[in-house]
C-alpha cells in the first residue's frame, strides 16, 4: 500500500476544516487542534489504513510528517 | 506571575496547595548522589529558587539572592506503603510561600543493589503543574543516574507569564468581547445548573478536612482495550476516566439520582501559546475547565463519556481555555474570601502517557504517583491519572470529611472496575 504525505495532509485538513496543511505545520500550535481533534485524526487514520495507534504514539504526533512516518511504520509499507 | 499561578498563590494562603510526586525506585541513588543532583539542578531552573511576594496587590515570583538549597530529609525505607504518610503530610501542610525554595524533598532510602526506595517531592502548585513536574522528575532522575550529558543545564530565567503568551486572536482588542461571551456562557450554565439541581443535596463544606490518598492501576491488556474502545468511539481517554469518576461518585454519595454534576479538567496550554512552550520550562501553564454534565438515571460509561466530551469540548473552544485561565484568580478569590462553594463534584488531571523511562543508569523506576492537594472547597473526588509504560494508573485524593477510608476504597475499586468492564468489549 502506498501512502503519501499529501494524503495525510488532506486527512488532517478534512478533520480540522483547514485547506492548507503543510508537512511540518504543528497540528496543535499552528493548526489549533485540541485533544478531541487529535483523537479524530488518529481514529480516521486507523480506519483508513487498518492500523492501531497507541496512546503513546498519539502524543508523539506533532506534525503531518510525524503521522505519515507513524502510519508507514504501522502499516508496514 | 501568570493568572493561574497567582490563583494558586492566593489559594495557598488559605489552605495547603502542593503538588506531590512519589518516585518509586529500585537501586536508588545514595543520599549523597541525590544531594548532588538537587544542587546541580537547582541553578538551572530559576523556579527552584524563588519565593512569592506581593507588590501593589499582585503576586510575583521573587528570586532568592541567598540561593538556599532544596531541603532534603533522608529517612529509612520502612515498607512498600511508607511513602503514603510522607505524601499525605506534604498534601496537608501549608507551604510558607514567602520563603524560597518552594520545593522540598523526602527520601525513603535503604542501601543495596535492587533495594526499593521512594523519593517524594513536594512543591507549591504556583511554581509548576503536572507536565512541568514530570519534566522535573525526568531531569532529576537523569542527574541521579549519571546521565547529565542528556540535559541542557544552562541557567534558565523565569519565562514571561501565561497571560503575555495568549495568541493575538484571543487577546488585545478582542479581549473584551471574549470576556463578555465567556461570562454569558458561565452565567447561563450556573442558572441551568441550579435550576436542574433543585433542592437536592449539595456537599457541605468542612473546615477541618484532610487529604487522603489511594492508588489503583489497570492491567496492560485493559489499558490497551480501553484505548481501543475510546478510539473507536472517538472519545478521549480523559472523557472516559472523568465519566467513570462521575458515575461512581453519583452512586455512592448521591444515591444514583439523575443530577447535573460539575466536573473539572485541566488543559495544558503550552502548545497553544505564542511562542509555544515545552514542559521543561517550569511553571503553571494550564487552564482549569469547569463544566456541567447532566446524568440521566440510566446513563452508562460510554454515554456519560460522550456527555463529558461534549461539555468539556465546549469549554475549550472559542478561546475559553485562555479566558478560564485569566479568570481563575477571580474565581479563587470569590470562593476563598467571599462566597465559599464547592468548585465541583469530581476533578481529573490526565496528562496522558508520561515520557519517563524504566531505567536511568543503574536506577530503575518502578512507578510514579502524583497528587495535588484538594481542599475544603474542592471536589469530593479528585484524581491524577496517567499511563506509564503502557499501563493506566490512578492516584486518587479524597477529603476525610467527605468519605471515610473504607468507602473511598470501594469508590476507587468501582471506578476502575467500571472502566475495565467497558474496556472488555474491546479486548
Amino acid at each position: 500500500m502506498s501512502i503519501t504525505l499529501d494524503e495525510i495532509c488532506t486527512l488532517i485538513g478534512l478533520q480540522l476544516g483547514i485547506q492548507e496543511v503543510g508537512a511540518n505545520h504543528h497540528i496543535q500550535a499552528n493548526l489549533g487542534a485540541d485533544s478531541v481533534d487529535l483523537v479524530n485524526i488518529a481514529a480516521t487514520a486507523e480506519e483508513k489504513y487498518q492500523i492501531e495507534i497507541s496512546e503513546t504514539d498519539l502524543v508523539s504526533i506533532k506534525t503531518a510528517a510525524d503521522l505519515h512516518q507513524l502510519v508507514l511504520r504501522l502499516a508496514g509499507s | 506571575m501568570g493568572s493561574i499561578e497567582a490563583s494558586w498563590a492566593l489559594t495557598g494562603e488559605f489552605q495547603p496547595l502542593a503538588v506531590v510526586t512519589v518516585l518509586r525506585l529500585c537501586s536508588g541513588p545514595t543520599p549523597e548522589q541525590l544531594r548532588q543532583a538537587l544542587d546541580t539542578l537547582q541553578p538551572s531552573q530559576q523556579m527552584l529558587n524563588v519565593s512569592i511576594s506581593q507588590r501593589g496587590g499582585r503576586y510575583q515570583f521573587q528570586p532568592d539572592p541567598q540561593r538556599r538549597p532544596i531541603p532534603l530529609s533522608v529517612q529509612p525505607w520502612s515498607g512498600d506503603d511508607g511513602w503514603q504518610a510522607a505524601a499525605e503530610t506534604g498534601l496537608n501542610t501549608l507551604i510558607d510561600h514567602t520563603v524560597a525554595p518552594l520545593i522540598r524533598c523526602t527520601y525513603l532510602y535503604q542501601p543495596g543493589i535492587d533495594a526499593p526506595a521512594d523519593l517524594i517531592l513536594v512543591q507549591h502548585h504556583a511554581t509548576l503543574d503536572a507536565a512541568s513536574s514530570m519534566a522535573l522528575n525526568h531531569q532529576l532522575l537523569c542527574l541521579c543516574g549519571g546521565l547529565e550529558d542528556e540535559l541542557d543545564l544552562t541557567p534558565r530565567e523565569l519565562e514571561p507569564p501565561l497571560d503575555e503568551r495568549i495568541p493575538p486572536e484571543f487577546s488585545g482588542s478582542r479581549r473584551p468581547g471574549r470576556l463578555f461571551s465567556y461570562f454569558r456562557r458561565q452565567m447561563a450554565d450556573e442558572i441551568r445548573y441550579r435550576r436542574r439541581l433543585g433542592g437536592r443535596r449539595q456537599p457541605p463544606i468542612y473546615p477541618t478536612s484532610r487529604n487522603q490518598v489511594f492508588t489503583r492501576s489497570m492491567s496492560l491488556e485493559h489499558t490497551a482495550a480501553l484505548t481501543r474502545g475510546c478510539r473507536r468511539r472517538r472519545l478521549t481517554i480523559n472523557s472516559a476516566l472523568t465519566a467513570a469518576m462521575l458515575l461512581t461518585l453519583r452512586r455512592h454519595l448521591y444515591q444514583d439520582q439523575p443530577l447535573p454534576m460539575r466536573a473539572i479538567n485541566f488543559a495544558d496550554l503550552r502548545p497553544y501559546l505564542r511562542p509555544p512552550l515545552t514542559a521543561d520550562i517550569l511553571g503553571c501553564y494550564i487552564s482549569m475547565l469547569r463544566y456541567t454534565v447532566d446524568l440521566a438515571p440510566t446513563t452508562d460509561l460510554w454515554e456519560t463519556a460522550e456527555l463529558v466530551q461534549e461539555a468539556a469540548g465546549a469549554a475549550i473552544k472559542d478561546g475559553d481555555k485562555f479566558t478560564a485561565a485569566e479568570m481563575s484568580q477571580n474565581l479563587m478569590k470569590l470562593v476563598t474570601r467571599y462566597q465559599p462553594f464547592r468548585l465541583g463534584a469530581v476533578a481529573l488531571s490526565f496528562p496522558g502517557p508520561l515520557e519517563l523511562r524504566p531505567s536511568y543508569g543503574p536506577i530503575q523506576l518502578r512507578g510514579i504517583h502524583a497528587f495535588i492537594s484538594n481542599n475544603r472547597l474542592g471536589p469530593e473526588y479528585a484524581a491524577f491519572a496517567k499511563i506509564l509504560f503502557g499501563r493506566l494508573s490512578w492516584d486518587f485524593i479524597i477529603m476525610d470529611t467527605d468519605m471515610d477510608a473504607p468507602l473511598a476504597e470501594i469508590v476507587a475499586d468501582e471506578t476502575n472496575q467500571i472502566l475495565e468492564r467497558a474496556a472488555a468489549q474491546y479486548a
